[in-house]
């Protein structure tokens, strides 16, 4: 593969490889298609974006402290409505959790986000935080524009079952009888379904995520809260349905949910899908090439996928600026997950007993 | 209240032998109204029948009562047992019983239920459906009072779903027969006899007669099975013990499940398809044939089918006025039509329907406005009737299939959705698998236990009449939205209460305006395969998006389950570092112990810097890690040539605390 590749496949059905094929293809004007299952507004979102995440390295802070001006400018022009403020209300329970909490709370208040404690918190034996303006990325209306803006920005998106892609040892690939210098796996699915099992063992963890969404019920005044100790995540759109997440790898997903936010206790399910998710070794992001099997990931990006995606478009574009490509590098699948010096909070996920 | 919509004396054969007893007269309360039924009545066929036609409000406007509106009932002091809570459909009317209906009320102001009754809108259940109609949730959560099993639970007693029980029975297989109607036979009967066929009521008397002779068959009527879970189907019935109803779940386990539950009826979308007097000829049917009860003694048929032509015949045979009918196809061929011209109804054909609305003429409620089919333009005066019975075409019905897992795809061929694929131990049987004629639905009955029990695949017939002579059914039309005080067009008669969305009229607000997003993504209700019907006829999804839209949409709408106690944990023990702080402060990051003058306490986390003014963590030289058994707090830091007594900062919120290096670890 060419150190920058003109034609890229991107291999994907999130908003997130969406909006990365669109701006290599938009802004550094790259050959690019997208592989991507039916594009569809009622899809239920895998996963939330946020303009900053609970995350616990203060260089991810940095650069996405750094990056979202432009995302943002970037996200209005696909669309308005885009993107709304929140203040989501971190929740941990459980000394490794709470001690989390404890260090994020003091990165937020050292990069400027105000942050205070939630008495009561969600949920028994909980401490509880709340970050205030934070920026919520709507997927639902996202991907109701998306189409539109990958049209003006030429990429072609081709449906999986349509064109057979192969994926090369050195990372290019091959669309039906045209190759490509690069295939870019940008979201959990297409890296499940294009690595081998064992290859992906090296860098992550598969397991069962569960998504909801609630039929509405009243406005609450902690409208958005994530768990640090399940990675749940329930917010209340302006409807008042809630859209919830949460791993379940153990069939408690769906206890996950109802436990974190009192008022989704008995609120009725309005869609339901369970689905595969990456949980990288050391909690971080999965930046780069593999090892053996030399395609291109970015995946495991939590939150703040698409706050990440320009910089991460001119990564793959090799016009990243020095702190970028550090960061990026780091961050590469290649790296060891024993005492990586990358780590966040790494969740295991353990399937629930015969 | 004193309406009665009986049909007393019927010269139609299909409604001549209702479940009601006539002789039998009841009363009981509803909502605090005094209603007269019959016995066997349920309560929602008394209500209807006592003139009760509409469920609520939905937008500002009224709703019909109807199977897919109705809400659960209570008898009085129960009101807050969601366990005890019936189907409406289901629940029998006992006499001197006293019954409320569950759901959120309207709330009007004193003024408002003034105006509300001297509106005459007693015929009301006052129910606010503006957050949707309800859903079985009220029994779903309940354990199952009693489980069963058998070989074979066959689920549906239309003619696919006899035939399937005699078949298995006749194979020494254990069969239980699960039907939520009163009697058995499904509505194969509204759609006729066929000439060389032996006429469906005759083929359903024979097969019932049968079923009730075999002692394998276990015969569960008036049940309805609302979910199919882990290879168990789950229903609910209602049981009358010492006078009073009360709900019952079941659990009916099989080796296979067979799923004949026929089909649905669609609805045509139009503003004002679901106002009160607006009715689906199958519902109207079925309250004709096993209640006795005719909606409206004027009515408007409006059909897209051949059945609906019966329709009126039946009604005119028992006695009611159809004023006319009205059909979007243009010659449509059927074997009923040189009935209907000798009985005199006034046909229109090439009319669709564009909207419906309450007229204030007395004697008249509704007006019916038609367009032309092809021109799309509103043509001749409103007609204006007393009730408007559609005859929508017809949908498998697969709400069962999909909540269990099945898969769908879209046949746009026949503009319905199918079933594709296998799903665990569930097979499909009769319409719901696409058969079409009774002899189809017989032999597929048949035919499925074959292959189950004995592995034999065979062929299935299913005779179709030319087209020449009997026109298909016509595509679901779809009118414009609703303008100005028009009612909602509903997408499908179903509880989600998808709408089309109101086209904005206003110049300015549409330049500066976004365009609006998906009538689905933007109402979060379960759907169902009439949703998904609906949805693509109007073009709100496309066929592509449907499987995904199947596969998270269509379920059962449970309640999410909070659980007392701790979850398993997801986050593994640390080693006493946590591993976001490995290499935080580089590879020579050390462990000192720091002293305060004050004994001051530090929250994990306090970032650690060398001058008092530094807040970004950028420029952090350590992080505060926990205390050590003495209370010293212990930090982790950077090698940066500070030695033990050299001062540090500490930033505790707002503060900058000065703290001195002690030991090294």
């Amino acid at each position: 593969m060419p150190d920058t590749p003109q034609t890229i496949a991107v291999v994907g059905t999130s908003v997130f490889a969406a909006f990365l094929a669109g701006l290599l293809a938009g802004h550094h004007s790259k050959d690019v298609v997208l592989i991507a299952s039916v594009a569809s507004p009622h899809r239920l979102p895998r996963s939330i974006s946020l303009s900053v995440a609970p995350v616990l390295r203060p260089e991810t802070w940095q650069v996405a402290i750094a990056q979202w001006p432009e995302t943002r400018k970037l996200l209005a022009r696909i669309g308005p409505e885009i993107v709304s403020r929140t203040d989501p209300v971190i929740a941990a329970s459980g000394l490794e959790a709470e001690t989390a909490l404890s260090h994020l709370r003091h990165l937020a208040a050292g990069f400027g986000f105000a942050t205070e404690p939630v008495a009561p918190a969600p949920g028994d034996g909980t401490n509880a935080i709340r970050m205030r303006d934070v920026e919520w990325i709507d997927h639902i209306w996202l991907s109701t524009y998306l189409p539109a803006w990958l049209e003006t920005t030429g990429v072609r998106s081709i449906l999986p079952q349509v064109a057979q892609l192969s994926i090369k040892r050195d990372g290019s690939g091959r669309i039906e009888d045209r190759s490509v210098d690069c295939v870019i796996l940008a979201d959990d699915d297409a890296m499940i379904a294009h690595i081998a099992p064992e290859i992906l063992a090296e860098v992550a963890q598969t397991t069962s995520a569960l998504a909801v969404l609630s039929e509405p019920s009243p406005r609450q005044s902690m409208a958005h809260v994530m768990r640090l100790d399940s990675a749940t995540s329930i917010y209340q759109q302006a409807d008042g349905s809630l859209l919830c997440h949460a791993l379940d790898p153990d069939g408690f997903g769906e206890t996950r949910i109802a436990n974190a936010f009192a008022a989704s206790a008995n609120t009725r399910q309005a869609a339901r899908v369970r689905y595969e998710r990456l949980l990288s070794h050391d909690g971080a992001p999965l930046i780069g090439s593999m090892r053996q099997f030399r395609v291109w990931t970015m995946s495991a990006l939590g939150g703040l996928d698409l706050t990440l995606a320009p910089m991460l478009a001119r990564f793959v574009a090799g016009v990243a600026s020095a702190e970028e490509m550090e960061w990026c590098v780091a961050r590469r699948p290649t790296r060891s997950f024993d005492r990586s010096s990358v780590a966040e909070l790494a969740l295991k996920a353990h399937e629930r007993a015969a | 209240m004193t309406l009665n919509r009986r049909l007393i004396q019927t010269g139609a054969a299909d409604f001549s032998r209702p479940v009601v007893d006539l002789h039998q007269p009841i009363r009981f309360h509803l909502d605090g109204r005094e209603i007269s039924g019959y016995a066997g009545d349920s309560v929602l066929s008394a209500a209807i029948a006592n003139g009760i036609d509409t469920a609520g409000m939905f937008r500002n406007s009224p709703v019909a009562l109807d199977t897919h509106s109705a809400p659960p009932v209570a008898l009085k002091g129960n009101e807050r047992r969601p366990d005890l809570a019936m189907p409406m459909a289901l629940c029998p009317a006992i006499d001197g019983a006293r019954y409320v209906t569950r759901g959120r009320r309207m709330r009007r102001s004193p003024l408002g239920q003034i105006t509300q009754v001297l509106r005459g809108r007693q015929n009301s259940l006052d129910l606010d459906l503006n957050s949707g109609l309800s859903a079985p949730v009220l029994w779903m959560q309940t354990p199952a009072a009693q489980a069963l099993s058998a070989d074979i639970v066959v689920i549906g007693g239309g003619i696919a779903g006899l035939a399937a029980s005699l078949e298995a029975a006749k194979h020494k297989a254990s069969v239980i027969l699960v039907d939520r109607n009163p009697t058995l036979g499904g509505i194969a009967a509204l759609f006729g006899k066929v000439e060389g066929q032996m006429p469906p009521a005759e083929l359903i008397a024979d097969l019932t007669r049968q079923i009730s002779d075999h002692p394998s068959i276990a015969v569960f009527s008036g049940t309805e099975v609302f979910e199919i879970a882990d290879g168990t189907a789950h229903a609910i019935r209602t049981v009358t013990e010492n006078g009073a109803p009360r709900p019952e779940r079941l659990a009916i386990s099989g080796k296979h499940i067979v799923m004949a539950t026929g089909t649905e009826e669609r609805l045509p979308v139009f503003p004002g398809n679901r106002l009160p007097g607006v009715m689906g000829s199958g519902f109207a049917w079925s309250l004709a044939a096993h209640y006795g009860i005719w909606p409206r003694e004027n009515v408007h048929l409006h059909t897209l089918t051949g059945a609906g032509y019966r329709l009126a015949l039946l009604g005119t045979d028992s006695g009611q006025t159809i004023k006319r009918i009205s059909d979007p196809r243009y010659e449509p061929q059927t074997r009923f039509i040189d009935y209907a011209k000798a009985y005199g109804f006034r046909l229109s054909w090439g009319r669709e329907i564009d909207n419906v609305s309450f007229t204030g003429r007395m004697g008249a409620r509704l007006a019916i406005v038609h367009r032309d089919s092809e021109r799309h333009v509103v043509v001749g005066d409103p007609v204006l009737t007393d009730g408007l019975i559609i005859s929508g075409g017809w949908q498998p019905a697969l709400s069962l299939w999909l909540g269990a897992g099945g898969t769908v795809t879209w046949n746009s061929r026949t503009g319905q959705v199918v079933a594709t694929g296998s799903c665990g131990n569930v097979v499909l049987a009769g319409s719901v698998a696409g058969f079409l004629s009774a002899p189809g639905c017989q032999q597929s009955g048949v035919a499925v236990i074959d292959w189950l029990l004995l592995g034999n695949e065979a062929t299935i017939e299913d005779p179709q009449i030319d087209p020449m002579f009997e026109t298909t059914d016509s595509a679901l039309t779809v009118a414009p939205p609703m303008t100005g005080n028009m009612a909602p067009a509903f997408l499908s008669p179903g509880p989600a209460t998808l709408c089309l969305p109101e086209p904005q009229t206003n110049r300015l607000y549409k330049f500066i305006a976004s365009p609006t997003p998906n009538v689905i993504s933007s109402l979060p209700r379960a759907l169902s395969d009439l949703d998904l019907i609906g949805a693509l006829a109007t073009g709100t999804i496309n066929g592509d998006e449907l499987e995904i839209i199947a596969r998270e949409r269509c379920i059962l709408p449970r309640g999410l389950r909070a659980q007392q106690g701790k979850m398993p944990g997801l986050l593994p023990a640390s080693d006493p570092m946590p591993t976001y702080l490995i290499g935080r402060f580089g590879s020579n990051q050390t462990l000192w112990s720091l002293s305060t003058g004050s004994g001051r306490i530090f929250d994990p986390g306090c970032l650690v810097f060398a001058n008092s003014d530094d807040r970004s963590p950028l420029s952090a030289v350590g992080v505060i890690v926990r205390q050590d058994t003495t209370e010293r707090p212990l930090a982790l830091m950077a090698h940066t040539g500070l030695g033990e007594g050299d001062t540090i900062f500490v930033r505790d919120g707002l503060v900058s605390v000065p703290a001195w290096l002690g030991e090294r670890f």
